[in-house]
């Protein structure tokens, strides 16, 4: 289990623990997260509890749970592409998921939670990039990752699109951001 | 430019919509233009056109064109 607490903008980032499995197992599992989902698999309780027992040893990847004044809104995460650990990888993967039934799903405070996480991913010893996969139909989610910074890098053979975020752009989206997001 | 025409004005620039669409039925969950981006443009847009400065819980809950409206007539704009 990470230790890992962040807070900022709004937003407190905790670890995931197991009496918030089935609840994020159902986020994860709703349609209007699956469909964007690169893997857009349906996963059984088993498959969550086996993962979830998976992250006890992981140090390639963190997944946090977003709240916002008090209540559950999300999860997000990241993964080192090179198998290292976060700490030593150069090259990270964020993503990001909120509730079908948050109403913040498509409000301002949807960027709190990327811009705390992105923030300590950027802190972190070695990181220098950090890359995000993109199904080609979730417009709305390029331009998310764009208000953050983010520049399109490629597009493969799938359509899936790759993004790339690098600290000085990261660092001026954020100051956009921070005028309204001003708590 | 009256302040009807502005807020109907930013609302298209930011949603990047017809002015026809800014209308009181406009609403943050039944607009598929109305993302998160969107909401930040919004909010730049209203506060720089009517010179305010909204509270962060009103800029989270402004979740409509009517409630748009609310907030800047508490703001001391009369429609």
């Amino acid at each position: 289990m990470n230790n890992i607490y962040l807070s900022g903008f709004g937003i407190k980032l905790s670890p995931l623990t197991a009496d918030k499995l089935e609840l994020v197992r159902s986020w994860r599992n709703h349609i209007d997260v699956a469909q964007y989902m690169v893997d857009q698999s349906h996963i059984s309780v088993n498959q969550q509890r086996i993962w979830f027992a998976s992250l006890e040893e992981k140090v390639d990847q963190l997944h946090l749970l977003i709240s916002y004044k008090g209540e559950n809104i999300g999860v997000i995460n990241a993964k080192t592409l090179d198998g290292l650990s976060l700490n030593n990888s150069q090259v990270i993967s964020p993503g990001l998921y909120l509730s079908p039934q948050s109403k913040y799903r498509n409000s301002i405070l949807a960027f709190s939670p990327s811009l705390v996480f992105i923030d300590y991913l950027f802190s972190l010893e070695k990181s220098q990039t950090l890359l995000a996969q993109v199904l080609p139909e979730n417009t709305n989610a390029i331009r998310y990752n764009q208000t953050l910074g983010y520049t399109k890098q490629s597009v493969d053979h799938q359509g899936i699109v790759t993004m790339q975020l690098l600290l000085a752009d990261f660092e001026l989206a954020k100051i956009k951001l921070a005028k309204i997001l001003r708590f | 430019m009256t302040a009807t025409n502005k807020l109907v004005n930013a609302f298209s620039i930011a949603l990047e919509i017809e002015e026809s669409e800014a209308n009181e039925s406009l609403k943050y969950n039944e607009n598929k233009r109305w993302d998160s981006t969107a909401h930040m443009i919004l909010i730049a847009q209203l506060e720089a056109d009517f010179d305010v400065m909204f509270e962060v819980d009103d800029i989270i809950d402004m979740s409509s064109f009517v409630k748009a409206k609310e907030l800047l007539e508490q703001h001391g704009v009369q429609f």
